[in-house]
């Protein structure tokens, strides 16, 4: 149990720079997710807290030390990884007990740990086993038991579901949060997926290009991204964005593109008179946009010619052509029908539109 | 379909399967060139093969010292090589090359120069330690020297091969299971024990599997290096059924002599392919 500590922590392959200036401040038994597209350098910050990569500026603490010198095996730290980096021609046992004999920690503390972790993760009938006898599944169990053992001061997750089948991945999403709750023990955890962000991560770190963008509850992040990427990155589909151009109109302020003209809500009209530039962008995720009309008029209402559905059994996401912007809606009752190339209208949940500065694409609040 | 195999088909039929019978034939008759009558005598020539002392205490002891010692020490050699080449040095590239030229160079060439260097009078090897106050050596007069140097020759010969190999298996081992070892705290020795040799183990099998069977018709460097001598001391397999078929020019003990031989080798192949089979099983 411990709390990290990045400080300013930046890393670069020679003159070329991967990770800027990142600062952190992990609690004792937190759990932080970093998300990020691929090359945003999320891997690399997670592997200088291994120690598997040299840190290139700033500090990193564990504890109460500052390990940024200290090899893997001293900075009491366990890792899974992607591809379960098991030892292929050991059993399972001598998989989770290798760590501990490196250690010599004696036989009957090992037999003791290694029960204690196969109970958790349901891996007692596989001991005899070899890796290559096991599913994807239970070899990344066995990755987990390997962690466990040990009672690390923190646990290091480098994409440990990429490589497991959609149906595994949820399954093994849920057993991961099951996990926290019986071995709690602080963890980062590193995905390129914004619903493992958003399911597994008391905080969740979206990072982008090696700079982080934002640190939050996964509520937060998603109900309050503070720029455009952060907004793009979480939620699926992805928010909705339209340039517009704001306007007055009949004592309102209006967010007006071809096609389109909506009535910018009040608790936002004071943000934006505040800022200079009268085209911003306008951002609304799929699920806030509804088809038809509302029971009162909010000001938000659009037509749109259908250009595509997509039918999920569970609901209806729709595609409508706006302002030149493919515009999706999702949650659409499954059973609506409608025909493509017709016109539909739409409106807006006025409490949850978003808007962004259309150079620095930073939220506009 | 048929059409299709049958020039490579033809090939071996010509050069490989006729040959064969007509070795088989000779070995059971008295046929050499001073006999052109090719009499029939039965297994005459395996029962004279196989009581013939030099061949059981000496010529069979000797190609499987010869077999056992060369790979092992190539093997030993050859790891050891690509481990040092895996890791980035400055001249790397240049260490890689100058270490694959032995591979180019033709067993006969090697054997000649190898032999030239220990020289009595000459060579500069036996000069150089007689320089360092060593004592003398009859490096190819006495048995057991001119044994090591045939070994020592074929070592240096095969222990280019064994590193190219194993290198190229170094460098396509996955990287994690290491980064794994560094955190479970597992020392050099022991990663090198416990996860790079059983990661290595199918190549290095294969390796040591092609190796033996070469290795058990080993002729050039010994002939060149001692001719089996002295004394047919260090006559090993091929030599023996070389000499009786064409110094002696009794082909039919020598074509019986090759028979032996591909038997035996049959035998030594099936038990070290169940032997891998095995260790494949263990180490996957």
């Amino acid at each position: 149990m411990a709390e990290v500590i990045l400080k300013s922590v930046g890393k670069a392959y020679g003159s070329h720079p991967v990770v800027h200036d990142v600062s952190l401040t992990i609690a004792d038994n937190e759990f932080v997710v970093l998300v990020g597209p691929s090359g945003c350098g999320k891997s690399t910050t997670l592997r200088m807290v291994a120690g598997l990569e040299s840190i290139s500026s700033g500090t990193i603490q564990i504890g109460n030390k500052v390990v940024n010198d200290l090899p893997p095996k001293d900075r009491d730290i366990a890792m899974v990884f992607q591809n379960y980096a098991l030892y292929q021609h050991m059993t399972v046992y001598d998989n989770l007990a290798f760590g501990l004999r490196n250690r010599r920690v004696d036989e009957a503390t090992i037999k003791k740990e290694v029960e204690h972790a196969t109970n958790i993760l349901g891996l007692a009938p596989l001991l005899s086993r070899k890796p290559f006898q096991l599913s994807g599944g239970q070899q990344q169990r066995v990755a987990l038991g390997r962690c466990i053992v040990r009672h690390p001061q923190v646990f290091l997750f480098d994409e440990p579901l990429s490589n497991l089948d959609a149906k595994l991945r949820a399954q093994m999403r849920i057993e991961l949060k099951a996990l926290r709750e019986r071995v709690a023990t602080t963890s980062i955890y590193v995905t390129h997926d914004q619903v493992e962000a958003m399911t597994l991560g008391d905080r969740v770190v979206v990072m982008k290009d090696g700079y982080i963008q934002q640190v939050g509850t996964p509520l937060d992040i998603y109900n309050r991204p503070k720029n455009r990427f952060v907004a793009s990155f979480m939620g699926s589909p992805a928010m909705n964005f339209i340039n517009v151009d704001l306007i007055e109109e009949g004592g309102r302020t209006r967010a007006v593109a071809k096609d389109l003209s909506i009535a910018v809500p009040e608790r936002q009209v004071a943000s934006l008179s505040g800022h200079g530039n009268r085209s911003v962008i306008l951002g609304i995720r799929p699920e806030h946009i509804h088809l038809g009309a509302p029971a009162e008029d909010l000001g938000t209402t659009f037509r749109g010619e259908l250009t595509v559905t997509e039918q999920l059994g569970s609901e209806l996401v729709v595609g409508t052509k706006v302002a030149d912007t493919l515009i999706m809606a999702s949650r659409i009752a499954p059973e609506t029908e409608l025909k493509l190339h017709e016109h539909a209208p739409f409106w807006v949940d006025p409490k949850a539109i978003h808007f962004f500065d259309s150079k620095t694409e930073a939220a506009i609040r | 379909m048929l059409l299709l195999v049958a020039p490579a088909a033809l090939v071996l039929v010509c050069f490989q399967i006729i040959p064969i019978f007509i070795g088989m034939n000779a070995s059971f008759r008295d046929w050499s060139l001073v006999n052109p009558a090719k009499t029939w005598i039965g297994l005459k020539h395996y029962r004279d093969v196989l009581s013939d002392p030099v061949f059981l205490y000496t010529v069979l002891p000797n190609t499987f010292m010869l077999m056992v010692s060369s790979v092992v020490l190539s093997l030993a050699s050859g790891l050891g090589l690509a481990l040092l080449l895996n890791k980035p040095f400055f001249g790397r590239p240049v260490v890689r090359t100058v270490i694959l030229l032995p591979l180019t160079v033709a067993p006969v060439i090697t054997a000649t120069m190898i032999r030239w260097s220990f020289n009595d009078q000459f060579g500069v090897i036996t000069n150089l330690l007689s320089v360092l106050g060593f004592p003398e050596i009859g490096w190819l007069s006495d048995k057991w020297p001119s044994f090591s140097l045939i070994i020592l020759t074929d070592v240096w010969i095969w222990a280019p091969w064994f590193t190219i190999i194993i290198l190229a298996a170094l460098q396509g081992l996955p990287r994690e299971p290491f980064e794994a070892a560094q955190i479970d705290a597992s020392g050099k020795w022991r990663t090198f024990t416990h996860i790079t040799l059983p990661m290595l183990k199918p190549v290095i099998i294969v390796c040591v599997l092609i190796r033996s069977i070469d290795a058990f018709r080993t002729f050039d460097q010994v002939w060149i290096l001692t001719g089996g001598g002295p004394a047919r001391e260090t006559e090993v397999f091929s030599v023996y059924a070389y000499v009786e078929a064409f110094v002696h020019l009794d082909y039919g003990k020598g074509a019986a002599a090759a028979g032996l031989g591909a038997l035996i080798m049959l035998v030594v192949g099936i038990g070290l392919y169940k032997l891998v089979n095995r260790l494949m099983e263990v180490s996957r």
